[in-house]
């Protein structure tokens, strides 16, 4: 197989913000990559950095209190971070775009759908009013709002939410980009249309080729989206697998724990929901070792001194921990039940005791 | 959008209404007719002596009512005719009167000064001009100065640029118009010799004064500007605006600069009302010869009808502009429908 | 999560208030403005002990002098007695002719003797042209006019002295010194009817001269440190007197905006529904008035009495007032945790009040402190044209008014209200700006 360069790689990412409390280290030296027509799942908890490298990517953090101390963003080779800001704006809404949260909140309430839609072709393409407006039509339409060419030139408060978000969706396809980046695409949205909305990127990426990096703190969006899912804790990268395997064999105590928080309708009444304990810790003070240690059932003393290595549990997988094999081999994916999961669990605090007593004798 | 016009207009004249009765009112309650309780025989004198042999409140407009000589037309009761006018007398009022007030009003005239032979009309007639250009040109220093100021500060926050224009505008706020419009005479008229300090007679004369009232409100429109900025630049659609691959140029004049101004605009109904009231002020301090100088004039002669005459006739400009500013909003911000 | 807050969680528990406190220390701005206000509301509240031991003047002194005094001039306060010092205005050097009274023309001529001794600093028994332009009262002519000596003595006995060195000359004589004799009004701290008037305050067998045995000394003249009016009137007595009225207008109408906006906001968010709206609609409607003219109006037709204006600039701010505290009730009464409390049932008020109330107190406090200046300046426009306080009572505005009448002559008249005016607005917008930073920091918005 030719050595094909990712479409997107994070090499060691440190975003960092200044606060009055000290420096937040919302990402902490995150590496992952995603192929060309790929899709890549980010998920975690708020707080753990995941919009804020994605956001990195595109050059959109506020720099004061923001600041990017290092690492590398190569899209195709070419490091973004190094770009000047004029090449760097080629690119945004061009070859890279990003639809974003809460669509009604990021399209400008004052300007009507028309004259935000046809902007990236104008600027981009250099496209004549006339036909970008064509292009734009056609792009409602296939996005599926209903008589494109009468809503055309509505506000956006004149549209539902989940239109909305069509709208933002339409935007940042015009260009035709190599790669969506999607942040939290369907949290503000209901259910129903949660569902409407993904199925439409599926479709549309299908049509375009377009890569996808979606974060999301939803695992049920990410398990039919992506074709690989990153895990992110505390600004680092926990677990990075393809989806499939991810939950089948998770590698990383963390991964299990969320994989255990979320309800399941196939498994009865009586099975309990394992929440994870404690909270997610505050990075703005520097963690030695590993973030999650505080919270792990199998945390050992090592864990809480140094930051683990990545360990390929298996190829085209790594998880960044110490006993990531063990995690991996007692397949404690969402196959297995809540009672296997809390007897492992029981299991490794016991070992990790005697350990400690071992070490103390 | 005329059924939207048309509601507004209803409302200003509503508030038009409110403010002429509660004017006409309070006018009513100064100090009645002294020659109604004058008991000796000189009651016609009394009454020359009053400046009460004048008509006060006639019903038509343009001409002027000469001084009535009998003496004992002014009675108590209130309605006079002398033909094809009638006269409102000092008397006790009731409905009728106030009526037939209103109807005094609609017809275009205010009635007459109490102290001279002029009618309101003929009186403002000759300041209007001098204090519409006043209150123009101070907008316009407001606007001009305070909007770029306040977006550049805005869009440096926390620079150097914005503490120092903020802090210009933190002055600027401070000092009132009677102690700039002095401080600008003893500077540029009595140091300087670059104007005159009283009167109007070229435009050259209007620069003082036009400054003087327009400075402070500068500074309240930088205030707001920057504000409305600083409030705009965070939001989301800015960030999306950024992500399309626009200039910062292009993302504050075509995104953020609506959003931002809102406040401004929004602040123009009230900013109206206060440069209309200041330029009173300016004009006492500059001795130009607009309406406000015979405002001032009229209260202290407590020449009541005069009084109410200006102040009728500067509601009406008020509500006027109001309106005009309120369509002007809905115009702007596309959140507001017309059926508000 | 529909907030882009792209910073992490950080967890911090304290009291609003003592988190609003912290952020307003920080603001050095407000705190001098704070320290300023604290500053002159205490001059002016406690001016008559202030004045007693330091400047010395009160309010109701007034002079025959026609000429207003710069800075740094001096006068006689006769109001109150006291032991003067040896020297000068002891019994031997008052009574000049030593005949065992001291009449009102010796005491004329005591204080010049004083005056003069105090401008000839090299005690030569005759002033100098330097030692004559240091002098108080010798200024500089505004229109440049040099008048002939013989013109000039006929004006000189009604002006200040001027410190053209042509006029010097025509004063000084031929050897270029001005003698006592030659001063004129240059040294004169009283004139013979407030003369009389000292004699006869301690006169107790009404001869109109005073004899050796009533002799208590003569008070000592004080320096008007801001200058003095065309009555002779110390300005900055005039101005803290001007103070006391200006803040008082503009806390007492504050409080009655407060009052009424407060009761009105309330009632029309508590109530909520039809009744809140037709309350709110009023309010619009009121919005639009152009309230100064109807408070013109109103001085102008009951009298410009002191208490209507409170009441009457009070009745301006109101409405803003009334909508923030709706706002404020409305709100509160949506808050989440009020609902979650009753669902608990929780029975300690004193809890949900030390929530609540701060949080709903920020914005009223804010705006209360940005009223008091808007209310102080309305007060300054109506007394600046003659329709605010009376005469005997003075605010700044009507002082400012004054000032401006000799303002080319007299500029202090006019820049000290004026400077006393600005710098209390000032501190008070930057105490309210910080005020607002501190209690809702996400409000950066002016």
């Amino acid at each position: 197989m030719a050595e094909q360069i990712p479409l997107l790689e994070l090499k060691n990412l440190k975003t960092y913000f200044k606060t009055d409390e000290g420096i937040v280290r919302a990402v902490d030296g995150v590496s992952y990559s995603i192929m060309a027509g790929e899709s890549l799942g980010v998920v975690g908890e708020s707080g753990s950095g995941k919009s804020v490298t994605q956001i990195s990517v595109l050059g959109l953090i506020p720099q004061p209190p923001g600041f990017i101390p290092g690492g590398e963003i190569l899209f195709k080779g070419q490091d973004l971070l190094k770009m000047p800001k004029a090449e760097l704006r080629k690119i945004r809404g061009n070859r890279i775009s990003m639809i974003w949260q809460d669509p009604m909140t990021s399209l400008n309430p004052f300007l009507k759908v028309s004259r935000q839609l046809i902007e990236p072709l104008q600027i981009h393409q250099n496209m004549g009013t006339e036909d970008a407006r064509a292009k734009a039509i056609k792009m409602l339409e296939r996005v599926g709002i209903p008589a494109p060419s009468e809503r055309f030139d509505q506000y956006p408060h004149q549209f539902s939410g989940g239109m909305r978000q069509r709208v933002m969706i339409a935007m940042a396809l015009l260009n035709e980009p190599e790669l969506l980046i999607a942040d939290e695409p369907t949290t503000a949205l209901d259910v129903t249309i949660q569902a409407q909305i993904l199925e439409l990127m599926k479709d549309l990426r299908r049509d375009l080729g377009t890569g996808l990096i979606i974060i999301t703190h939803d695992l049920g969006v990410v398990a039919g989206m992506a074709d690989r899912i990153v895990v992110m804790y505390a600004g680092r990268v926990v677990e990075s697998a393809p989806s499939r395997q991810l939950f089948e064999r998770p590698a990383h105590p963390y991964t299990v724990g969320l994989l255990k928080s979320v309800p399941r309708l196939d498994r009865g009444r009586a099975e309990r929901l394992i929440p994870i304990e404690g909270r997610p810790p505050n990075v703005s003070k520097p963690i030695p070792g590993c973030a999650f240690a505080p919270r792990c059932a199998w945390a050992m003393s090592k864990c809480h001194q140094e930051w683990p290595p990545a360990v390929e549990v298996e190829p085209g997988r790594i998880s960044q921990c110490w006993r990531a094999t063990e995690v991996f081999e007692a397949e404690l994916g969402t196959h297995a039940s809540s009672e296997k999961v809390e007897k492992f669990e029981k299991k490794a605090r016991e070992s990790q005791a005697e350990s400690k007593e071992a070490n103390h004798g | 959008m005329t059924r939207f016009i048309l509601r507004r207009l209803l409302a200003s004249i509503a508030v038009l209404l409110v403010i002429i009765t509660l004017s006409l009112w309070l006018t009513r309650q100064a100090p009645s007719n002294p020659c109604l309780k004058e008991r000796e025989a000189n009651t016609c004198a009394c009454v020359k002596d009053n400046f009460l042999d004048r008509p006060v409140f006639p019903v038509y407009s343009g001409e002027v009512l000469s001084p009535v000589q009998n003496c004992s037309f002014w009675k108590p009761d209130s309605v006079v005719n002398l033909g094809p006018v009638s006269i409102i007398g000092p008397g006790e009022w009731g409905e009728t009167q106030y009526f037939l007030y209103l109807g005094t009003l609609a017809s275009g005239s205010l009635g007459q000064s109490m102290k001279t032979d002029l009618t309101v009309i003929e009186t403002l007639k000759s300041g209007l001009p001098y204090t519409i250009q006043l209150g123009f040109q101070a907008l316009l220093i407001s606007l001009l100065l305070g909007i770029p100021a306040g977006l550049l500060a805005g869009l440096r926050q926390n620079t150097m640029v914005d503490y120092s224009t903020m802090s210009v505008a933190m002055v600027g706020v401070s000092v009132p118009s009677i102690v700039l419009g002095p401080l600008m005479i003893m500077l540029f008229s009595l140091r300087l010799g670059w104007f005159s300090a009283v009167g109007w007679e070229s435009f050259s004369d209007s620069i003082l004064p036009s400054f003087t009232l327009g400075l402070y409100y500068a500074a309240y429109v930088a205030r707001l500007t920057r504000g409305g900025m600083l409030e705009v630049i965070r939001k989301d659609y800015i960030r999306t605006a950024r992500a399309k691959g626009l200039t910062e140029t292009m993302v504050v004049m075509r995104h953020a600069l609506k959003g931002a101004l809102l406040p401004v605009v929004s602040y123009l109904g009230p900013a109206t009302a206060a440069l209309l009231t200041g330029s009173v002020v300016v004009e006492e301090i500059f001795s130009l010869p607009g309406i406000g100088t015979h405002f001032v004039r009229s209260a202290l002669n407590r020449d009541y009808n005069l009084v109410l005459g200006t102040i009728i006739l500067y509601s009406t400009i008020l509500v006027f502009l109001n309106m005009i500013v309120d369509v002007l909003y809905t115009l702007i911000d596309p959140r507001v429908s017309y059926d508000d | 999560m529909a907030d882009s807050n792209t910073h992490g969680e950080l967890e911090k528990g304290s009291s609003l208030w003592a988190d609003a406190f912290q952020r307003l220390r920080k603001n050095r701005a407000a705190l001098i403005s704070g320290a300023i206000l604290i500053l002159i509301a205490l001059t002016a509240l406690l001016y008559e002990v202030v004045s007693q031991y330091g400047t010395g003047f009160m309010m109701e002194e007034q002079h025959t002098w026609v000429v207003p005094k710069p800075p740094g001039a001096r006068s006689v306060p006769s109001h109150f007695y006291e032991l003067s010092q040896a020297g000068l205005l002891s019994w031997e050097n008052t009574d000049s002719n030593k005949d065992g009274f001291v009449e009102p023309r010796e005491i004329v001529d005591a204080y010049r003797s004083l005056e003069f001794s105090n401008l000839d600093l090299d005690k030569s028994g005759a002033l100098s042209y330097d030692e004559y332009v240091d002098a108080p009262l010798s200024r500089v002519s505004p229109n440049k006019f040099i008048p002939d000596c013989a013109r000039w003595a006929m004006i000189k006995r009604s002006m200040a002295p001027i410190e053209d060195p042509t006029v010097f000359a025509c004063d000084a004589g031929a050897d270029n010194l001005m003698q006592p004799k030659e001063t004129g009004k240059l040294v004169e701290l009283v004139s013979s009817g407030e003369a009389q008037e000292m004699i006869n305050r301690v006169d107790k067998d009404s001869d109109g001269l005073i004899s050796k045995a009533e002799y208590v000394g003569l008070p000592m003249p004080r320096t008007h440190i801001l200058g003095s009016d065309k009555l002779g009137r110390d300005l900055l007595t005039r101005t803290v007197y001007g103070a006391r009225i200006s803040l008082a207008v503009g806390l007492l109408a504050t409080l009655v905006s407060f009052m009424i906006g407060v009761t009105w906001g309330a009632t029309a968010g508590f109530l909520g529904g039809k009744v809140d709206n037709i309350m709110m609609r009023l309010v619009d409607i009121l919005y639009g008035l152009p309230f100064m003219f109807l408070v013109i109006l109103l001085m102008v037709v009951f009298g410009q009495k002191i208490y209507l204006l409170f009441l009457a600039l009070g009745a301006i701010q109101w409405l803003t007032m009334a909508r923030i505290v709706r706002g404020q009730v409305i709100s509160l009464k949506n808050q989440e945790f009020v609902e979650a409390a009753e669902t608990i049932g929780v029975s300690n008020s004193g809890i949900i009040f030390k929530h609540l109330i701060p949080n709903a107190l920020g914005p009223i406090i804010v705006y209360a402190t940005l009223t008091v200046p808007a209310v102080m300046l309305e007060e300054a426009f109506l007394s600046f044209l003659g329709l605010g306080v009376q005469a005997p009572q003075t605010s700044w505005g009507a002082l400012i008014s004054e000032g401006r009448q000799l303002m080319e002559t007299s500029p202090w008249l006019i820049i000290w209200p004026s400077v006393a005016l600005a710098a209390t607005l000032l501190s008070l917008n930057f105490l309210g700006d910080g005020l607002r930073d501190a209690l809702d920091p996400q409000l950066r918005k002016d």
